[in-house]
């Protein structure tokens, strides 16, 4: 099992999410994120979807996608690529000294405070999966009071062909 | 015009004058501008799921889109069963659905349903049309999509204001869809590598699967096989693409597949697989399909390439050009068709697996029923089934010779859909005899249609198979759950030809064996639709048959029943 990024570009149709969620539910794709937006062409979006997977299920998935009549293109964005998701978190602060190393930490994590006041904090932090994961693993010990994130979104990086 | 007209319109400028249909509230408009139009006909039918799969009768007998009508809410969720029943065996089916007005859309109105979303999974693509001006262009987008590459059922949902409200526009010049152009050529190095492949083996076999009939190149198949001498096995789709009495037709493959086409899969060296998706009732248990073969597999669908089964090569594309591009290398390297060993062997394998299905014995042997429609019938009429053990019946012994002359629920399996495919293959065929072989279990499920035939002067022929039992269930009660025959008893309640006498036809009733060519020939030889009740042995069993999860080897039963497949070895 390994983690899987594709993404696919659809025409902007009405109902193309429900049927590319259909596809995945009736082929058994247990799909860990999903982040939809437009691109750079006009009347195309962008889904991307990250899952665990192997090798071959995930080429009979591209080419169950592509059947997709509203389904323009699919790629595989697993390797050489920028990786990114946005994160949300509100901590609940107790304590000048907790807010102190809360602080600290989202500094080493290069993260972004977007509120606080005496009771709470709001952080945001643009990363990797994998180092979102880290920085909600020390936040941990802190109290949380809510996560929330975009899904995974990629770009393939400059050196490598387009799409 | 109304959006009304303009679906009526629409529809005839791309070859569809007959639709099959139902009313209701929310396609009342439609029908109404049906009521005007002359050169339109809807066939009222008696049940709307009747209408889908008449559509997919006319659809799969004549190559064209076939279209059904149904209003909202029960009516269009009625079409489901007939849409998944097109959508498993890829037949081009266009079901337009009534709605709801849209400012009535999400608030659970009188007969709203979600068809969008319940048709997702059982259709090749689905549409809603919420503005008049985009009639024309979603219909031919629906029907290039429902006839294009690997076709398929497509739901049209339309809301009400699309049929009254009036066309603003005029239609667009082309209507372009996604995923719908002509299949790329296939690489000349494929052809070369599939020729050498077919070239230098000893032992190689051809199976075909419904894709040849889909793909209408039923013509170069058969010349394939002329010229390199080859064996050839079939699915159930595939029955009539090969003359079943070529003397290399091995038959039908599978759990109740023939021995001889069983046994020519599991011997092969090679195999080229064409429009095959491997379903489990083709394959058993897949570990052990064809463990020796090397297997190379073409298919307009590249989902299908290491879907099932794992293959060593594969070619996407029209099975049809694909064909004539390896019929042109191959006639370059082929002088005169070569004798091997194998293809004599096949050969004989096939004679030695044919059993003598001319049994005279009271009850009626159902092998000998099938045996006398054969007698009966040309080799242009169409032969629709139900679902069960008739069908594998017709499935052995009918003859078939030309494609789309052998109509059958094979990946939905769908009980009652032989007689509405009949009516639709007749409104499809008008020249040609229809001829239903049905079950008593199957025929019921849509016998309100002999109304639609009396009423429409349509004449499709039902042969029912009457043994009082769910028969396949039975089988399987008998053969694995040792004769506990829960719910599989019909009884001898319903009277066929009473049944007929109800809607002003004739039935007629055989219980021998000799009265059975009289009855056909009076049935076809009438004007109206004649249901012939013929009462066969109750407890007959199809086979051979695979258990459950079993492998291909592990067939039993059928005509060299004692012998098993070391018969085939001397
Ligand atoms: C709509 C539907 N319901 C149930 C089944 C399961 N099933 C398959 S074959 C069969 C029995 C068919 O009986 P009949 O039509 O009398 O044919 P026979 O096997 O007796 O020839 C049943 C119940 C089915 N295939 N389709
Ligand atoms: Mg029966």
């Amino acid at each position: 099992m390994k983690t899987y990024i594709i993404s696919i570009l659809v025409a902007d149709e009405p109902g193309v999410l429900l049927k590319l969620c259909g596809l995945f539910v009736r082929r058994g794709f247990n799909i860990n994120t999903i982040a939809v937006g437009s691109t750079e062409k006009k009347g195309l979006s962008r889904i991307m979807i990250t899952l665990n997977s192997d090798g071959k299920k995930i080429t009979q998935l591209k080419k169950q996608l592509i059947k997709v009549i509203d389904v323009v293109g699919v790629s595989d964005l697993t390797e050489n690529t920028i990786v990114e998701e946005l994160c949300l978190i509100k901590l609940g602060i107790n304590g000048e000294k907790e807010r102190d190393e809360i602080i600290n930490n989202v500094n080493l994590f290069k993260a972004k405070i977007i509120d606080i006041n005496k009771t709470n904090i709001i952080i945001q932090i643009t990363d990797r999966p994998n180092k979102i994961k880290n920085f909600i693993d020390v936040l941990s010990d802190y109290e949380i009071v809510k996560i929330t994130r975009t899904g995974t979104v990629a770009i393939k990086d400059i050196g490598t062909n387009n799409n | 015009m109304k959006g009304s007209q303009m679906i009526l319109n629409t529809l005839k400028d791309n070859g569809v004058n007959t639709t099959f249909g139902y009313p209701g509230g929310s396609v009342i408009p439609l029908f109404d501008a049906v009521y005007n139009d002359n050169e339109f006909r809807n066939i009222l039918v008696r049940h709307e799921q009747a209408a889908a799969h008449a559509a997919d009768g006319y659809a799969r007998a004549s190559g064209n889109v076939g279209v059904a009508i149904a209003t909202s809410g029960p009516g269009a969720t009625n079409l489901v069963t007939g849409l998944g029943t097109a959508y498993y065996d890829s037949s081009p089916v266009l079901a337009f659905g009534g709605q709801v007005s849209v400012n009535f859309l999400g608030k659970d109105a009188f007969q709203e349903s979600d068809m969008m979303g319940i048709t997702l999974p059982i259709t090749k693509h689905n549409f809603q049309i919420r503005n008049p001006d985009d009639i024309n262009a979603t219909i031919r987008k629906a029907i290039k999509i429902a006839t294009s590459r690997r076709p398929g059922p497509v739901y049209v949902e339309l809301p009400k204001e699309c049929q009254v409200g009036d066309i603003t526009k005029p239609n667009p010049k082309t209507a372009e869809v996604l995923n719908c152009g002509p299949m790329p050529r296939a690489k000349k190095e494929d052809i070369k590598k599939l020729a050498d492949g077919l070239l230098n083996t000893q032992a190689p076999l051809i199976l075909v699967g419904g894709g040849v009939l889909l793909a209408n190149a039923s013509g170069q198949i058969n010349k394939l096989i002329e010229l390199l001498n080859i064996p050839v096995a079939t699915t159930l789709m595939a029955k009539g693409v090969i003359p079943d009495n070529h003397p290399l037709n091995l038959g039908m493959i599978g759990m109740h597949g023939r021995k001889s086409a069983n046994y020519a899969i599991m011997n092969a060296d090679l195999i080229v697989v064409l429009g095959c998706r491997f379903s489990d009732r083709i394959t058993g248990d897949t570990d052990a399909f064809a463990r020796d073969a090397k297997i190379i597999q073409i298919d307009i669908d590249s989902s299908e390439i290491n879907k099932n089964i794992d293959i060593d090569m594969s070619i996407i594309g029209d099975v049809k050009s694909i064909l004539d591009d390896l019929l042109a290398v191959l006639k370059m390297k082929i002088k005169s068709p070569k004798q091997t060993d194998w293809s004599k062997k096949m050969k004989k394998i096939k004679q030695l697996c044919c059993c003598d299905i001319d049994i005279g014995k009271t009850p009626i042997d159902p092998r000998k029923v099938i045996k006398e429609i054969n007698a009966a019938i040309k080799d242009t009429d169409i032969v629709t089934t139900g679902v069960g053990q008739h069908q594998m019946y017709a499935a052995h012994f009918l003859e078939r010779k030309y494609p789309r002359t052998f109509i059958t629920s094979g990946g939905f399996g769908t009980m009652g859909s032989g007689f509405p495919f009949a009516i639709g293959a007749k409104i499809a065929k008008p020249d040609v005899e229809v001829i239903d072989i049905d079950g008593d279990g199957s025929f019921i499920m849509n016998s309100q249609e002999l109304a639609t035939c009396k009423e429409e002067n349509i004449k499709a022929t039902p042969v029912i198979l009457n043994n009082n039992y769910l028969g396949m269930v039975r089988q399987w009660l008998e053969i694995f759950y040792g004769r506990r025959y829960s719910q599989v008893g019909l009884g001898n309640t319903t009277d066929f030809v009473k049944m007929a006498d109800a809607y002003g036809l004739e039935g007629i009733l055989v219980e021998k064996p000799s009265e059975i060519k009289d009855a056909l020939k009076e049935a076809m030889g009438n004007d109206e639709t004649t249901i012939v009740n013929i009462m066969i042995e109750k407890e007959s069993n199809i086979l051979p048959m695979l258990p459950p999860g079993g492998t291909l080897k592990e067939a039993f039963g059928g005509c060299m029943e004692q012998a098993g497949y070391e018969c085939f070895e001397k």
